[in-house]
Formats: structure tokens, sequence, C-alpha cells
């Protein structure tokens, strides 16, 4: 096994089944990629070498025993480090919580170490999922693959860089106001946020109960499809999780598009603030999808600014409850941008934020009645390129706003996936959104588009090298 | 929108009530950052009728076509 960028999972599921590769070697190829580049990267706050060795052997021996779980069995993974491991320490990137060991693995890590999965590190995150890069914690920000100058976007930030640098084929994510979709979409993976309810949140550090979703970055389609199969379930313990039938995410995935409808919201480039670059690859990408055989219709969503101010009312005011009382006592252990931000929500009313939460179902309601006329939105994710890290926005109040808060408003479906490059290099992203507990078509279309497309034949120059 | 004066009273107000403590090199941007998001959540003022939305509840029933 070289160190060149891992397989996909699809792949290595494939060539494990056939006895082409070992477990034990993907895992130690993962390990060296890890260890060669995360001093560019700083993807990982921890590589949990020892455990993941542990892991890939014990796969090994089932696989080769005609135990093999599944597609994931054997294969390496990321955590954002929200995520709980049992006997790991799971910080939120944050100073307040370093000496924080998880006694169970969450919910999600239980699923993929049940489907045999090799965990071989936690991985940087903005702290507590929000606030923004910052030098002043205790881990330093993650930076993109694509150029280590950039910004990966967050606030799944090492999961981005590690999943772009083919150092893991999957690393879980979560979704508060775009954290999965913008890293995929700043280092050019595949993000999926699932219909909020779809996987369970237990054990997972929380930002805002009633808008925080988890779930994967992947290079490919077709493994996000792999890792929601996973990934996806009721769970009783977490009152959001929703008892859902889960259907076979790969059943339909090469189906195609012809005959799907696909509703583009081209005014959202105008009301998002959408640059020029960012704007005519998705007008591309609509063309894609048109000759595959969708047809492509222009919708209106709702006003852009309606959405952020529901966003920011309810995440901030959620955020504040959670945090609240470590803010008052020891302000001094957050990073600066962190803990301003999360001060806002103490200055939102009770009435704010009920007409917000009211406000939300009025807008889930318009963008359900679009699903009448097509089956998935074509959108805008981010609007252009990665910024140079240091000249992030660090504001206590980001102006404009991002814009991907949309869905985790209407807690739709959303994936966003690599759609072209920017003149500097740098990826430019593409959303599909689908009705809820609808995954299965936006991961349809979405890997028509991939495969039409090609784009994800090109990868970031520091991904091929050897470590 | 109130005066400025009165921004400066109903953000020191604000930040009293919410028993927080902001040194006084970071007071004008955590002030401006008052103003700049209630700015955007005065859309959240256009008045609703009861009949608009009678839930005020999250809604995780799946619709029509999942």
């Amino acid at each position: 096994m070289s160190t060149a960028a891992l397989p996909s999972i699809a792949e290595a599921g494939r060539l494990i089944a056939s006895g082409a590769l070992s477990p034990v070697a993907l895992t130690e190829a993962a390990l060296a990629r890890a260890v060669a580049l995360n001093p560019k990267l700083d993807a990982f706050i921890e590589i949990t070498a020892e455990r993941a060795r542990a892991a890939a052997k014990r796969a090994e021996a089932e696989i080769a025993g005609g135990r093999r779980r599944g597609p994931l069995h054997g294969i390496p993974y990321g955590l954002k480090d929200i995520y709980d491991a049992a006997g790991l320490r799971t910080t939120a990137h944050s100073r307040l919580l370093l000496d924080n060991i998880a006694v169970t693995d969450a919910v999600t890590t239980a699923r993929l170490e049940a489907a045999g999965m090799v965990l071989i590190g936690k991985l940087a995150t903005h702290e507590f999922a929000t606030g923004g890069p910052a030098w002043d914690l205790p881990f330093p920000p993650a930076r993109n693959p694509w150029n280590t100058e950039h910004f990966t976007g967050g606030s799944s930030s090492g999961s981005g860089a590690a999943v772009a640098a083919g150092i893991v084929p999957l690393a879980m994510g979560s979704d508060t106001g775009g954290s999965i979709r913008l890293p995929a979409a700043y280092c050019g993976t595949v993000g999926l946020k699932p219909t909020y309810g779809r996987v369970s949140r237990r054990g997972v550090v929380p930002l805002c109960f009633s808008l925080d979703t988890t779930g994967p970055l992947t290079w490919t389609v077709e493994d996000a499809a792999l890792a929601l199969q996973a990934l996806a379930g009721y769970d009783p313990r977490d009152p959001g999780s929703a008892n859902v039938p889960v259907p076979d995410y790969r059943a339909g995935l090469r189906q195609g598009v012809a005959g799907l409808r696909v509703g583009y919201a081209r005014q959202f480039n105008a009301d998002g603030g959408v640059g020029a670059e960012q704007a005519a690859a998705l007008d591309a990408a609509a063309q894609v999808l048109n000759k595959l055989g969708a047809d492509v219709i222009e919708v209106n969503l709702p006003p852009n600014n309606h959405f952020q101010a529901v966003a920011r009312t309810i995440s901030h005011s959620e955020s504040f409850a959670i945090h609240q009382q470590d803010l008052r006592t020891r302000p001094e252990l957050y990073a600066r941008v962190t803990r301003e931000r999360l001060m806002l929500g103490g200055f939102v009313t009770a009435a704010q934020y009920v007409r917000a939460q009211r406000l939300r179902r009025i807008l889930t309601t318009k963008v359900d009645a679009l699903f009448d006329s097509c089956d998935v939105l074509l959108t805008a994710i981010i609007p252009g390129p990665a910024t140079v890290l240091q000249q992030t926005d660090d504001r206590p109040w980001r102006d404009p706003q991002p814009i991907a808060s949309v869905f985790n408003v209407t807690g739709h479906p959303a994936l966003a996936q690599l759609c072209g490059f920017a003149v500097n290099g740098l990826p430019l992203s593409a959303q599909l959104v689908g009705r809820a507990f609808d995954e299965a078509t936006v991961l349809r279309v979405a890997h028509a588009y991939e495969q039409a497309a090609g784009w994800i034949a090109q990868r970031p120059a520091l991904a091929t090298l050897a470590g | 929108m109130p005066d400025t004066t009165d921004r400066d009273s109903e953000f020191a107000a604000a930040v009293q009530r919410a028993g927080l403590t902001i040194p006084a090199e970071r007071w004008e941007a955590m002030r401006d950052a008052y103003v700049r998001m209630h700015t955007l959540l005065a859309v959240l003022d256009d008045a609703l009728t009861y009949a608009d939305e009678p839930a005020v509840l999250p809604d995780l029933v799946p619709r029509s076509g999942a």
C-alpha cells in the first residue's frame, strides 16, 4: 500500500472483500498519511494509532474468518472532536474540556464501530462547533489541503481537511448552520447534512438542540450513501430523533436523473451574495443535470434575511443556554471569537425566540411547497472559494452571515459537492436539497452529477504526495 | 431606530441582565455586534396572526414524497 490518497470506502470495501487489500495495511497507510500531513494541515487533534492498529487486526481476523460485517468493515475513519469515543478525550477543541474523557461511545460512533470501521483519530473543529478559526486555543486551526494558506470552512474543519487530503475516506461532522457542508464545500468533498432527526446526536457535544444535525463528509457520493446507511436510524434517547424507516441508500444511486425535476434557486445567488464564479459554476451544474435528462426549472426561496434571522435567533439563544454559566464564571477559557459569539445569545429576548420558532415553521412550509413541483432543489452553499485563513471574519457578528443555515432552519436533507474550481484553484460547490427524509433522491441526483461532471478526479496536489 | 445614546444604554442593560462581563477594549466591537444582530432580527417583528402559525413547534413528521 502506497502513501497516496486512500481509496474510497466503496473501492476499499470491494478490495477487502476480494482479499486484495488488508485492513491492517489500509490502516497503516491512513496512519502514515495522518502523521506525514498533519504538520501541514493540523487536521487531527489526536491520532489514535494504537487503538487503530488493534481494531484493524480485529477486523482482519474477522474477515479472514468469514465474518465480514459489511462494506465499512476494516476501513479507517475520523471523528470531529465533539463525538464521544469511549476512553478518548472529547475536547470540542476547547480548553474547557481538555480533561473530558468519554465513558461511552456516541450512538453514531457505536454504529460505525459496529460496522467494523477503524477510528484513527479525533479531528479539529471550531471551538464547541461554533466560533471560528482561532489561535488562542489549545490546538491550531485546520488548513485547507488545496492551499494551506486558506480556510477549510467550519466548524467541521479537520473533517474537511482529512477527507480532502485523502487521509480517511470518511470523517464525521456536525451541522447547525452549515458545519458539515461548509468545510465540504471549501475543501471540495461531499458533505451530507441528513434530515433533522435522521441520525442520532446522543453523545455529541451540543451547540443548538433544535438545529444540530450529525452526518458524514466523504470524497464520493456513494461513500456518503454507505456511511448514512450505517448511521441512520431511530434513537429513542434522542428526543429529536424521528422514527422513520431507513431505505437502502445505494439501491437507486445509479438510476440517473431522467424524468426528475430539479428546482434551481437561481434567485438565491443574488439574495445570498453569491459571487460570479460560484454562480457560473451553479449555472453550469444545472446545465449538466439538464443534459442528463432532468427537467430543470427555476424556483424562488423565501428571503434569505428571514432564514438568517430565524437561524441566528434560535442558534444564539440555545447555545447561550448551554454555555451561560461558563461565560459568566470562566469566560477567559474560551477563545475570544467563540466567547463573543456565544455571548450574543444573552442579548436575544424570549419574545424574539418564540417569533423565530413561528417563522421557522412558516419558512419550512414554504420550502416544502416547492417540492410539489420538483424532486430536489439546487442552490448555492458558499458565496465563493475559501478565504485566506488569517483573513477570516473574526468579528463577534459576521457580516454577511453564512447562507448555509437555510436548510438547518427547515430541517431538509442537504448535500454539498464539488462543482468546479475558482481561478485561484480552490473548490466551488453546489448544494442539492431533498424532501424531508428523502436523502435517497438527493444522493441519486448527486451521484449522477458527480459521474457526469468528473470533478472528483482532481485532488489537492498535497493529497497525491507520498507521505 | 433608537439614537446612539439609547442604543448604548440599551446594550449596557442587556449585558448586565445577561450577567456577562465585557472588557473595555471589546465593548465597542460587542456593541456594534449587538446593533447589527438586532437590525437583522427586526424582521421577526413583522406580525403573524394566530391563524398563520398556531403551534410554535418543530415538525418532524415525514412529508409527502418521502
